[in-house]
């Protein structure tokens, strides 16, 4: 290929590409291309090539695709927007990309991944040990307890718990913090107007 | 340079504002996923790549410093990202592009099929090594000037220029060589 059948067809993908030539460059490819066979083929090929590239058929996601997207992103860069069903799509979606060529182990490897995790947790809060104030003074406040009305005797649940009940045992104070603790509460005080309102009526707890 | 109200968004998601990144990521998420469906030729992966990219330029936008356009710095991520993932990812049969061209035995590109040329230029295009790939999506889909593709790509401007000169003439005798021309 001579020197200048090289530079008329860099001009020619230049121009394919949309750059805009100057004059003096659409001239000399024009005059180029009107005595050069093999150059004016290679244009016509090259136009071909560029309108089938330009027009290859795109995807069209839906919009909902999208938002998703927008969804997931600001989940993961912005403080406060995540949720607990968020949380596990999220962890779904990256077991999901651990397994990009077997698309059905995802389902199955978040899943053990989930009792793995959920084990865990009950592992955890069975080997949780008492305060030793509440082992060592006083019957330990459990649900699983007998009933009972003894001050020593702890009762067999919440519900049946009086205030009096309560204030007999010795290391109340400790026993409240535990409870307080357990049940995920905010302070001691947001505790006192709202568990023991419904210790004494009897209603269930609400630990979330 | 950005227009004053991408300035003014870009700025707002440097201190962390929610509708400011929410606006950046509507703006940009269909032209960059799109970008990313060209060099992989796949939805699925496009749509993670797209979500990855994004998280990745709002983690580091304190970092931009207004040098290059946002657009710039954005794909500058998008590629490299989209490189990255190529590179590791291993060949899948679907994806040969032999296995999914048509039969054709046509005696010039003119008499083929349209969408049958169609076809050999795309499986063309997936047959480029990433890098130049990723040079002709950017030049011949974007339109990005060699200037834009060279800060994105990390190269010269004249490398890049004579890579994607070469890419296309590899890929005029790649359809001319599949259609037996």
């Amino acid at each position: 290929m001579k020197p200048v059948c090289k530079e008329i067809r860099e001009l020619v993908i230049e121009a394919q590409s949309g750059a805009s030539l100057d004059p003096h460059q659409q001239r000399a490819i024009q005059k180029h291309l009107s005595r050069c066979l093999d150059c004016r083929r290679f244009q016509e090929e090259m136009a071909l090539i560029f309108n089938e590239l330009k027009a290859s058929p795109l995807p069209y996601p839906p919009d909902a695709l999208f938002e998703d997207l927008k969804h997931a992103v600001m989940e993961a860069v912005v403080p406060g927007e995540a949720h607990p069903e968020n949380s596990f799509r999220a962890l779904f979606e990256r077991v999901r990309r651990l397994f990009p060529q077997h698309p059905f182990l995802a389902p199955v490897a978040s899943g053990v991944l989930g009792i793995f995790i959920g084990i865990a947790l009950a592992v955890t809060l069975a080997f949780h040990s008492p305060s030793p104030v509440l082992s060592q003074k006083t019957p330990r406040l459990t649900l699983s307890q007998s009933s009972a009305t003894s001050p020593d005797t702890p009762p067999s649940s919440l519900s049946s718990i009086s205030l009096n009940e309560i204030e007999e045992y010795a290391g109340t104070d400790a026993l409240l913090n535990t409870l307080e603790s357990q049940l995920s509460l905010e302070s001691p005080d947001q505790w006192e107007e709202q568990s023991t309102e419904s210790l004494l009526s009897g209603e269930p707890q609400e630990t979330g | 340079m950005e227009d004053n109200g991408e300035v003014q968004l870009i700025e707002a998601a440097q201190k962390g504002e929610r509708e400011a990144i929410g606006a950046l990521i509507e703006r940009y998420q269909r032209e960059v996923f799109t970008f990313i469906y060209k060099m992989t030729g796949n939805i699925e992966e496009s749509k993670d790549l797209t979500q990855e990219v994004f998280i990745k330029v709002f983690t580091k936008i304190s970092g931009f410093n207004g040098q290059s356009t946002f657009r710039t710095w954005l794909y500058k991520i998008a590629t490299n990202h989209t490189l990255n993932f190529l590179t590791r990812r291993p060949p899948r049969a679907s994806d040969h592009p032999l296995d999914r061209l048509p039969d054709a035995t046509p005696s010039s590109l003119e008499k083929i099929e349209k969408a049958d040329l169609r076809a050999f230029v795309r499986q063309a295009v997936e047959c480029l090594p990433e890098r130049q790939r990723a040079i002709v999506t950017l030049r011949a889909f974007e339109e990005m000037r060699y200037a834009e593709i060279a800060e994105i790509l990390g190269c010269s401007i004249g490398n890049c220029k004579s890579a994607y000169h070469n890419a296309m003439i590899k890929l005029r005798e790649k359809v001319k060589h599949e259609t037996s021309l």
